[in-house]
């Protein structure tokens, strides 16, 4: 009943409204006002959350409005200035958004002029029995115009929607759905896909699914370079860096697919890919959680801290232009596209011993053996163990749901999915013991160099990062204190049963 | 959830003026609103150009809470829907004859949009019978125009008999003058005796005689629609005020 967008149809080109009218038998179509032409933009993040999640987010007018699959739309103010979610004034767009990617800002992803119609259809004694909204888009890209009409039933009203509903179906319309909405305005841009899945009937041995994977990877982390370039927000370079570790890992795990110098040579050439990356990662992330350290002293060491990211923030700016500089390069662009070209014509590859094994075999081998290494160094670790340890099993881990990643849609039903969630809170528990004793080392590198250190202040801020890195030991040690119980919980008899299902299966180690 | 009744028991008093425009008010100040026309004659429905409805044929509409909640229509106004009369049901007796065995069963069939109305005002036809009754019992308020009349006097007297004869109580009662005519003396000195004997019962508000309230019928829309600024509708504002005030 209510006017999401089940109630919506979509045609392109106009309306022919006479031919509805004539169409509605005893009722007819009354106009009440139409807009003048307004500016749009059509808005989302660069994963396209909104778009994936059923949803069309436009900006006109000075205000948002947000249209969805399964929701009546919203509408709020839309941010006189800034383009992240937390800059929108308090609203129901800012709530659903700085939820859903409170780290990323909205892109415009098409523009150009609508106009906005109000009209109803009446019965004889003008008793409104429908009304009926019609917005007509005139894309700045595109060729044609677009009407999405929406139509908003009365309640004990059913015949009246029902006649326009038949009519506007007669004229080509079709059941309007933010899917079709986003592609019908921005007919470019296709779906985001961080995760791109191997196609695996084009990829029969470990050679090809190895060639699929780091072309699709590569691809990801260019669609990457120009928002960190531009420093729109700080997810860009997140992607690109998560993109090119898929690409290393695909390397260094499967074994013996490429031949051993061309293996090395990759390996060092996508390792110099991400060296310039990370100390811009590293500010990024200390600068993100600049409050959740402040709130872990107490005020009187805050002047100290105050200090510490001020000399951060100063530092990341000439970091992301460095960077920015790099990516633009003629150096890079070369390099990289390169690469590219080397994985979307693998025929210039000298292929290793493994590479014409079948896919899945090759598949089932190493998840096996992977998930072997996992358990062994888990069996190995108590409270006496050195942490280098418990930072081998957070390798093994990754590297080990990376590879059930890549091969998922291999195996039956959801066995992979499952696995990688049973693996969720262990990761993240050995995550966060990572995160913690890497924060302890860039602190004391940042006490034993920085030149800020110096005077009353550098003494000041000393103390406070001293205070500091013993909360993050603490946390560190907690944190380690719940990773056997967490491999333990992980490593259930269900769990080894879906790998069992997944290594196995009929016939496997053929 | 409150439930409104507008009645009286004499005829042309101004109950479904009353009524229109108490339920429109309701609905613009946000209240999700329902507006049941009682009386066979359908006027509440006629003035939002809401057909009667061919679903309620049967006699036994308030038993049957599926036919019950089909057959309201939305208004044109938003957050006021109607249920509108039933004109093919003229026996109105039977079918208060058929309430009278089972009297809650008005308040059963209400309850069953409860949850989806803030106020329901009804507008009842003229009488005391057992479907009155069962209004009184299943209404929060019921609001009576009184025509500062001599004869109206009486009547009101009576229905004020009637509560206190049944047990009903009479604080539900929420009386105000209708039709006022400040020009004469007859009226003025009514009112003065009428909230004197039936001290703090009557409303502020007083309801002027005014062709705007008649042209609700040439408009087909609440007065307030097009009357607001207006004594008349200045004075349903205050009555809406006076009403949504109380418990
Ligand atoms: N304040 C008023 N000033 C002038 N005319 C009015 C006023 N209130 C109602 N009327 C007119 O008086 C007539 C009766 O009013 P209304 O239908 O509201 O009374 P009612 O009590 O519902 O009558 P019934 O008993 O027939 O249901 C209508 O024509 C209406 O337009
Ligand atoms: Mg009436």
């Amino acid at each position: 009943m209510s006017d999401d967008l089940h109630n919506s149809f979509l045609l392109e080109g106009p309306i022919d409204w006479p031919e509805v009218d004539a169409a509605l038998e005893g009722l007819r179509l009354v106009q009440d006002h139409s807009s003048a032409w307004l500016r749009y933009r059509l808005l989302d993040c660069q994963d396209q959350s909104l778009r994936t999640s059923g949803r069309v987010l436009l900006d006109y007018d000075g205000a948002l409005l947000l249209l969805s699959d399964s929701d009546a739309p919203r509408v709020q103010p839309a941010a006189p200035q800034g383009t992240f979610p937390a800059d929108l004034p308090e609203g129901p767009v800012r709530a659903l958004t700085h939820k859903m990617f409170p780290l990323r800002c909205f892109l415009i992803f098409a523009t150009g002029s609508l106009q906005k119609v109000a009209l109803r259809v009446v019965d004889d004694e003008t008793k409104t029995q429908l009304r009926v909204e019609c917005v007509t888009f005139d894309g700045d890209g595109t060729k044609g115009r677009l009407s999405l009409v929406t139509l908003s039933p009365l309640r004990g009203y059913t015949r009246a929607p029902q006649r326009v509903r038949a009519a506007l179906r007669g004229a080509g319309a079709t059941r309007g759905s933010a899917a079709r909405i986003f592609a019908a305005l921005a007919p470019e841009v296709a779906p985001y896909v961080s995760k791109p899945q191997t196609d695996f009937r084009q990829a029969e041995t470990a050679f090809d699914v190895a060639v699929q994977t780091i072309a699709n990877y590569i691809r990801v982390a260019r669609e990457n370079e120009a928002g960190v370039i531009a420093d729109l927000d700080s997810e860009f370079l997140h992607d690109y860096r998560v993109a090119l570790r898929k690409v290393r890992s695909v390397l260094s795990l499967f074994k013996d697919v490429f031949g051993i110098v061309q293996t090395a040579e990759m390996k060092a050439a996508f390792a110099d890919l991400m060296a310039p990356t990370g100390r811009l990662r590293d500010l990024d992330v200390y600068l993100m959680e600049q409050d959740d350290y402040f709130a872990l002293l107490p005020s009187s060491l805050h002047p100290g801290l105050r200090l510490m990211f001020e000399t951060f923030a100063a530092e990341r700016d000439s970091a992301h232009a460095g960077l920015a500089k790099h990516l633009k390069s003629r150096a890079y662009q070369d390099q990289i596209t390169a690469l590219a070209a080397q994985f979307d014509h693998p025929g210039g590859f000298v292929r290793g011993e493994a590479g014409a094994q079948p896919a899945a075999a090759y598949a089932r081998k190493l998840i096996w053996k992977r998930y072997r290494r996992i358990c062994k160094i888990a069996s190995g670790i108590d409270e006496t163990t050195p942490d280098a340890e418990v930072h081998a099993l957070r390798i093994a881990c990754k590297k080990f749901r990376y590879l059930v990643e890549f091969f998922a849609p291999l195996f039956a039903g959801k066995s992979a999915k499952r696995v990688i969630k049973r693996m969720k809170v262990l990761q993240d528990n050995l995550g966060a013991f990572n995160d913690y004793s890497v924060q302890q080392e860039t602190l004391l590198a940042f006490v034993a160099q920085s030149p800020a250190l110096r005077g009353a202040r550098g003494i000041e801020a000393a103390q406070s990062i001293g205070a500091l890195i013993a909360i993050l030991d603490q946390r560190q040690r907690d944190e380690r204190a719940r990773v056997m119980e967490n491999f333990t919980r992980f490593n259930s008899a269900g769990t080894r049963a879906h790998i069992h299902a997944i290594c196995q299966a009929k016939g496997a180690q053929a | 959830m409150k439930i409104i009744a507008c009645y009286s028991n004499k005829g042309g008093v101004g109950k479904t003026a009353t009524a229109v425009n108490l339920a429109y008010a309701f609905a613009k100040n946000g209240a999700r609103t329902l507006l049941c026309d009682l009386d066979p004659q359908g006027a509440s429905g006629f003035y939002f150009r809401v057909k009667p409805s061919a679903k309620l044929q049967e006699a036994q509409f308030f038993e049957d809470v599926a036919r019950f909640t089909r057959a309201i229509r939305a208004s044109d106004y938003d957050n006021l829907d109607i249920l509108p009369a039933n004109l093919t049901f003229r026996d109105f007796d039977v079918f208060l004859s058929r309430m009278k065995n089972s009297r809650s069963r008005l308040k059963k069939a209400l309850k069953s949009v409860k949850r989806e109305y803030d106020v329901i005002v009804l507008d009842c036809p003229p009488n005391i019978s057992a479907l009155s009754e069962a209004v009184f019992k299943a209404a929060d308020h019921v609001v009576v125009p009184v025509i500062p009349t001599t004869l109206s006097e009486r009547t009101f007297d009576q229905l004020v008999a009637f509560f206190r004869a049944r047990g009903l109580k009479t604080g539900k009662l929420a009386p105000f003058f209708s039709m006022v005519q400040g020009r004469k003396t007859l009226h003025c000195e009514t009112m003065a005796r009428m909230r004197k004997s039936h001290k703090n019962l009557f409303l502020g508000c007083e309801v002027p005689f005014s062709t705007d309230v008649e042209k609700m019928g040439v408009h087909r829309e609440p007065a307030l629609r097009y009357a607001e600024s207006r004594p008349a509708g200045r004075a349903y504002l205050e009555l809406f005020k006076a009403v949504n005030a109380r418990r």
